[in-house]
């Protein structure tokens, strides 16, 4: 599967290898976003990708610190199409799951009844709006 | 058949409400199809595939009342049925637009491709056949779906994430 994002990031990393753990002075900021990743992932079941596009926007670096050999922009891509296929195979076995719908089988013992009756084309059965 | 027709409605209500995005909409459909398929039951040829023959009778309703409802609202190219699927953005808030409506907003033809090929169980043929179209043509619908849907929901969670940073930091502040 293609997704629609730019060149990994995987050779800056690997030019750079003096990028390690940032301490110091980022410390600060780090708890930070720790805190905002935690709001983040309350605020709604589906907060992975959300915490990706943080971590992308709030320094990629710390993510690709974090995972190493991993670069986050395939990574990213990787997690959110693992996401629309898993959310779309929700929303469909969703549906799937519920019961027939009542008004279904009566529909069909009234077809098999005869009751209803309409030539091949016509748009819509009369009474069933 | 009546039994057979049965077994195929959660499968065709599935398919109908994540076509649509429209629960009520989506069992009139089914309704519909139903309907169809009862009467039209002499084209169904035994042993074929009886829920990708129901797919391709709801996928033709849903066709010719989308073209119908654009043509009514002098809306060609489908601006304001986006917008009657798609509540208003807010900014800053994520609840607005979940999934659904992120797929709502893609193409049709592309929507059905990447329903029919990755929720539904059919192969790339079922579903070619089903929308009328080449495998091969299936397949770059799909990719172009997936591809629509990640820059939706990527742009969507940025746009939060930006927000959410910038309160973060005024508290830090």
């Amino acid at each position: 599967m293609r997704l629609s994002y730019e060149e990994p990031m995987v050779n800056k990393t690997r030019n750079n290898p003096s990028r390690s753990v940032v301490v110091g002075p980022g410390h600060k900021e780090q708890s930070a976003d720790n805190d905002l990743l935690g709001k983040v992932f309350v605020r709604r079941e589906s907060g992975r990708r959300q915490n990706l596009a943080l971590m992308e926007r709030t320094g990629s670096a710390k993510f690709s610190d974090c995972s190493e050999g991993v670069p986050p922009r395939a990574a990213a891509a990787s997690l959110l199409g693992e996401h629309i296929g898993k959310e779309l195979r929700g929303l469909y076995a969703e549906v799937v799951a519920q019961p027939v719908p009542e008004r279904f089988l009566e529909l069909l013992n009234k077809l098999e009844a005869g009751a209803i009756y309409l030539e091949e084309g016509t748009p819509k059965p009369e009474g069933t709006d | 058949m009546k039994a057979e027709l049965v077994s195929a409605i959660p499968g065709l209500r599935a398919f109908a409400v994540s076509l649509c995005g429209n629960s009520d909409r989506a069992d009139d459909l089914v309704q519909e199809t139903l309907v169809k398929a009862w009467v039209g039951m002499s084209s169904f040829t035994e042993g074929t595939n009886l829920t990708a023959w129901l797919f391709t009778i709801l996928r033709n309703i849903h066709y010719s009342d989308y073209r119908k409802r654009r043509r009514e609202t002098a809306d060609p190219d489908g601006v304001m049925a986006a917008r009657m699927v798609t509540p208003a953005a807010q900014p800053g808030h994520m609840d607005f637009l979940d999934f659904n409506a992120a797929l709502q907003k893609l193409p049709l033809d592309q929507r059905e491709a990447l329903i029919l090929i990755g929720a539904s169980g059919l192969s790339y043929d079922e579903a070619a056949e089903i929308c009328g179209c080449a495998p091969g043509t299936m397949k770059s619908r799909v990719n172009r779906a997936r591809n629509r849907l990640a820059e939706l929901l990527d742009m969507d969670a940025a746009r939060v994430a930006e927000s959410d940073f910038a309160k973060a930091r005024a508290d830090v502040d």
